[in-house]
This record gives C-alpha cells, structure tokens and sequence, in this order.
C-alpha cells in the first residue's frame, strides 16, 4: 500500500458549446493510492475523458483542489505542468498514436526530447531500445509504424509512455481498435507493469477491461456514480518526481 | 528541447513531403538567386571600374581638338589642327592644381626589326606622358633632355610591340624602324593590360615630341606645325576635377580668342566618365534583380506560410500527442518555426548554387566580370533565414496555442 498519488477534491470542468454549457465533470472527489489499478467507466459523453484530461494534467480544472504527488497543481504554471507529464505521466491513447514517419524506436524516444535532461542520442536510443524490449518488442525497433500490427502499435505506445519512468500511467481506451485476443495481450502487459508498482488509470467503456482492474469507477453526467475496490492497490514503488 | 534535437525533428517532416517542400522553397530560391546574381555582378563591375581607372591612372583630363565645320559638314572630333603646345603650357601656368599638362601627338605606324613587322601606335610625347599615367619602366630609362631637345631617334617600347619585335621584352638597345626611320629602343614599360576600350594599352611605341613632329608625324600636321592630338592632365590629388574642367576651358577659350557666342573649339573629357557609365548600367541590371529578388522573397514567405498553416493543420493530432508527453508551448513553436527557417534556408543554399551559375551565364553573355563573395552568400542566407522566421512565426504560433485535449481528438 503506497501513499496518495492523485487527491482531487470538487473538481469541476465546464464545456462551452456554442450558447450552451455542458457540465462535464461535476464535484469529483477522487483519491488514488499509489500502485492501483483503476479502471474508470462510462458512457461515451460521461466526462470520463475530460476527467483523465484534468487528472493528467493537460487541462486546468474550473474549481476545485487537485494535489498530484503531494503538490498542489492548481497554482503551477502551463510549462510546470507539461514537464511533470513529461516525468511522472505516461499516456497511452486509442489508436493511431504513432508518428506515422518515425521509426518504433524513434517514436518511443519522442518524449525523452520534452525531459529538458539533455540526454545523448546514445543515451536516448538506450533508454527506448529497454523500453521496447520490456513490451516485448526489441525485434521491431527500425519497423515504420505502418510495418506493425495493431497490438504491436500500442505496445510501441506504451513503451513511449514508459520512457521516462512514470509513476503513473493513464490510458484512454487503449484497446479500442483492438481485437479480443490482442486486446486480452495488452490488459495483460498493464497488469504486469501494475504488478511493477506502477499506478495504472484506464479510461473505458469495455466492461471486460474493467473487469481487470482492482477498483472500478463508474462516470455518469460528469459525477462518480460508483467506486468499487475489487482488491487492495499493490506496493507503489515509484515515486512521483516533483522537482521540476 | 535542444536546437539539434528540433532540428532533426525539422528534418524528418521536410523529408516526409519532399516535393511539396521544394515547391514551397522555389520563391526563395529565385529570390536568393536573385540576391546573389546581383551583388556578384554590381560587386564585379565596381571591381572592374576601379581596376581600369587605377590602370589609366587617377585625376586625368583629356583634352582634345573639336570638329572642324567645313560649309555646315561637321568632321570628325579632331579634324581641327587648334590645339598646340602653347594651350598646354597655358593649362599648365594658370592652374595650381594642374600637375601635369601632356602634349602629344599620336598616330598609328608600321615598326620594323629585321625580318617582323608589326602595325602599333606611335606617340610623341617628352615623357611627361608615362608619369601622368603612373606607368613605370621595367627596363632602360626615360629620355634624357638632350634627346627631347635634339629629337633623337629614341623609343620606348611597350610590351606588345616589344614582343612583336624582338621576341622578348628585352629590348633595351635593340635597333628597330619606325616607318623607314631607324630608332634605338631605350625602354620597356610595364605591363598595363587592356583598356575599356578591350585593346591593348602595350601595343604602344614612345618617341620624343619632337621627334614624332619632325621626322615621324609631321605630315600629317603639315596644316600646322605647333597642332597637338590632345593634351593629357593630371590633377594634383583632391583637385575637384568638375572644377577643373570649366577652368581649362575659360583658359582655352581665352587662347583660342572665342567669341562669347561661340561654340568651343575643343572638347575636355574625363576617361573615367565612361567607365562610371558602364558600371551604371550593371548597376541598373543590379536594381532590376533587387526587385525580382524582393518580390520573390515575399511570395517565397507568403508560400512557406501557406504550407506550414496546412503542416500544423495536417499535424493537430501530433502536436496534441506531443503536448501530452510533455512538450512544452514553446517546444511546439520552436519546432515549426525551425521547420520554415529549415525551409527557407535549404531554400536560399540552393538558391546561392542557383545564382551563382546565373552569374557566371550572365558574365558570359555580357562580358561583365562578376564576383561571387562571401559576403553575399551570407547575406542570402540571412534573408532566408529572416523570412523564414518573419513567415513562419504566425504558423508556429497558432501551434503553440492549440488545446493538447482538442488536438488530440482532431481527426
């Protein structure tokens, strides 16, 4: 049982459609402990997404406390947030995600260029070539994405949010334009990197993917509906690196 | 992000569209063409105006005879026998900043040695002539003043004639026969290389002034035996030559005993006139490749502003994609805009190749010299580089300012 890596208290964050305003996440207090594997549900237009947007930090709630690592992000500035994602986030979207002209392996070590670390070209290369070869795919590193299956592709996506160690990583619909059997591989890498220490959020409407998870949260008109603990979060090892 | 890392990243997406890339860089490559065709003829032109008076030799007037008007039928310029030595020594005593006043005669003739012949110039002239064009020996000596009072039958020998001649330039003490009159070559002049005019300026044979008038050239001066060819003037250094000029002319018209409604008699000109009006001309060429040149880097701009709008269009979902990964507002702007500068500079080395050949065609057909310096590939680059920025900066900016949530739900 690590300690509280997200603390939000009655988030709120409105959309502004033309002359009306939708509500889309509405008096969220969510806490979420290190090492957890959560998986969070909801009809499409729930608000789930726009939750995971606030929660990983790409936008700024309306009102609202949210502390991510211990520290209050609400105050910190546009280019504080970006380097925390860039450290402590790794993101994996629905696919295409990929930079259609970069190499696998170039496009894993994309986010090391945000880290402001000034790692060498060597160093970088490294860095992705591990990550590839902990999602199982040391073999495909000069493959154009186009070369690449669909489970491959998203496993190169999570080797890309995995480059540069995140304490937590958040998916939106990673297994959205996956057939069963691949989708079945990918939930099983994020169960292996949850088993890590790694906090692992995934945005869904799949019912089987939330069934893996240790703890389910059901969005409905942008509140919390449901929080189910199926089992107890693991260890968290990873800390969250706020010196930015 | 480092400036090697957002360069590479520059790189990857202008390779990704090659062709547009190029058709996008083609109104900076004619504009930096243009730049640099332009400084490299205006640059070889100067060069060859200021080579060519330095060759003449500096502050010179010439002064020559008009035409004369036989019952309304004007001659040739110099058909009038009105200039003498007595207008030169004029010019000569009434004007401090005249340092030398020539007298010459001049006239072409046939020289002989031995078994070659050769047709040159010959000019009468007490040397007075070489030292108003700064134009030194490199063998013998100038004529001694015996020689000049006693009309001896004396030369100095340009390059040319000396080679034509006596199959080197060393001719010092070489007998030779200027027409059927036997002469000594005493000198060899420097090599001067071609006039404006593209002759020869060594095809040239130097005899004393009264030499040239008694035993060589009088024939043609029978109409008067004090007549000059012209008179050649150097100014003292900083003497406003303009100036100069209506001064020697209020002189010669005193001389002459014109009336005040008279036209002149004579014609003053200053060699250097000529070379500044062809040197104008390259520049006029110079100012019509400015404006294509302008022109072009604008559309040039306006063309990279256009594609980097559509690249950031086209890449909503990649920049919202690096955005989340943690790029930086900045990040993003810094990548498209070292994108178009990328562009434009790419741009503006093909066109430095572009217009460094159009320089050298140019040359060609024109005769122009041209001059490709660095400088002005540097000042190319630096257009390219500055509308490259100037262009791309708004593109750059709407990027930087997009929402990472919307960019990466665009489709």
């Amino acid at each position: 049982m690590g300690g509280p890596l997200l603390e939000a208290v009655g988030l709120n964050k409105a959309y502004r459609t033309g002359t009306s305003s939708v509500q889309a996440v509405q008096d969220v207090n969510l806490t979420i402990t290190s090492g957890e594997f959560v998986a969070v549900v909801g009809r499409s237009g729930s608000g789930k997404s726009t939750l995971m947007s606030v929660l990983g930090l790409l936008e700024r709630p309306d009102s609202g406390h949210y502390r991510f690592g211990g520290r209050d992000i609400i105050a910190i500035s546009e280019d504080i947030r970006a380097r925390l994602r860039c450290q402590s986030i790794g993101f994996v979207f629905q696919l295409p995600s990929l930079l259609a002209r970069a190499t696998a392996l170039e496009n894993v070590e994309m986010p090391v260029a945000y880290t402001g670390l000034g790692l060498s070209r060597s160093e970088r290369h490294a860095r992705a070539a591990r990550a590839l070869d902990r999602v199982g795919l040391s073999d495909r590193k000069d493959h154009w994405p186009n070369e690449l299956s669909g489970g491959e592709q998203q496993r190169v996506a999570i080797a890309r949010a995995l480059i540069n160690d995140p304490a937590l990583i958040l998916a939106d619909e990673p297994t959205g334009a996956l057939d069963t059997k691949t989708a079945e591989d990918i939930l099983h890498l994020f169960e292996e990197l949850n088993a890590e220490g790694r906090t692992i959020v995934v945005v869904t409407h799949a019912p089987d993917v939330a069934a893996r998870a240790g703890r389910r949260i059901r969005i409905n008109d942008g509140q919390i509906v449901e929080d189910t603990k199926v089992r107890a979060a693991r260890a968290g090892l990873h800390e969250v690196n706020v010196d930015a | 992000m480092s400036f090697v890392e957002a360069l590479q990243i520059a790189f990857q997406a202008l390779r990704a569209n090659k062709t547009r890339s190029l058709l996008t860089m083609l109104g900076i490559i004619v504009g930096v063409a243009a730049v640099v065709c332009m400084v490299a003829v205006g640059e070889g032109a100067r060069a060859q105006v200021a080579e060519k008076i330095r060759q003449l030799g500096t502050n010179l007037l010439f002064v020559t005879p008009g035409a004369a008007d036989k019952g309304g039928a004007r001659l040739a310029a110099g058909t009038l026998h009105n200039l003498t030595e007595d207008d030169a020594a004029a010019i000569r005593r009434e004007l401090p900043e005249v340092l030398i006043a020539a007298p010459i005669i001049s006239d072409s003739a046939q020289v002989v040695a031995g078994n070659r012949n050769w047709s040159t110039t010959v000019v009468g002239n007490n040397s007075d002539y070489l030292i108003a064009r700064e134009w030194p020996l490199i063998a013998g000596r100038m004529f001694n003043s015996e020689e000049i009072e006693g009309a001896a039958k004396v030369a100095i020998v340009g390059q040319d004639v000396a080679e034509k001649l006596f199959g080197s330039t060393a001719a010092v003490g070489e007998g030779f026969r200027i027409g059927n009159v036997p002469f000594t070559a005493i000198g060899v002049l420097e090599r001067k290389g071609q006039a404006a005019s593209g002759r020869s300026q060594d095809d040239i044979v130097i005899v004393p002034l009264g030499t040239a008038r008694s035993r060589l050239l009088g024939r043609k001066h029978q109409a008067s035996r004090e007549a000059l060819d012209y008179v050649l003037i150097k100014a003292v250094d900083g003497a406003s030559i303009d100036n100069m000029k209506s001064r020697i002319r209020t002189i010669l018209r005193q001389t002459h005993r014109l009336r005040a409604e008279a036209p002149d008699d004579f014609k003053i000109s200053n060699p250097a006139d000529v070379l500044v009006t062809q040197e104008e001309s390259a520049s006029s060429f110079g100012a019509l490749l400015a404006s294509i040149a302008s022109i072009s880097l604008i559309v040039g701009g306006i063309s990279i502003m256009n594609i980097m709008l559509v690249s950031v269009t086209e890449r909503t979902r990649e920049i919202g994609l690096r955005m989340a990964v943690g790029a930086r507002r900045r990040d993003i702007r810094n990548q498209f805009l070292m994108e178009a500068i990328t562009l434009a500079l790419i741009g503006g080395l093909i066109g430095t190749l572009v217009g460094g050949a159009a320089a050298i065609i140019v040359a060609h057909y024109t005769g122009w010299p041209t001059l490709i310096s660095p400088e002005a590939v540097l000042l190319a680059c630096t257009f390219a580089i500055v509308v490259g920025a100037a262009f791309g900066f708004y593109p750059a900016y709407r990027a930087s300012r997009l929402d990472p949530m919307v960019a990466l739900r665009f489709e």
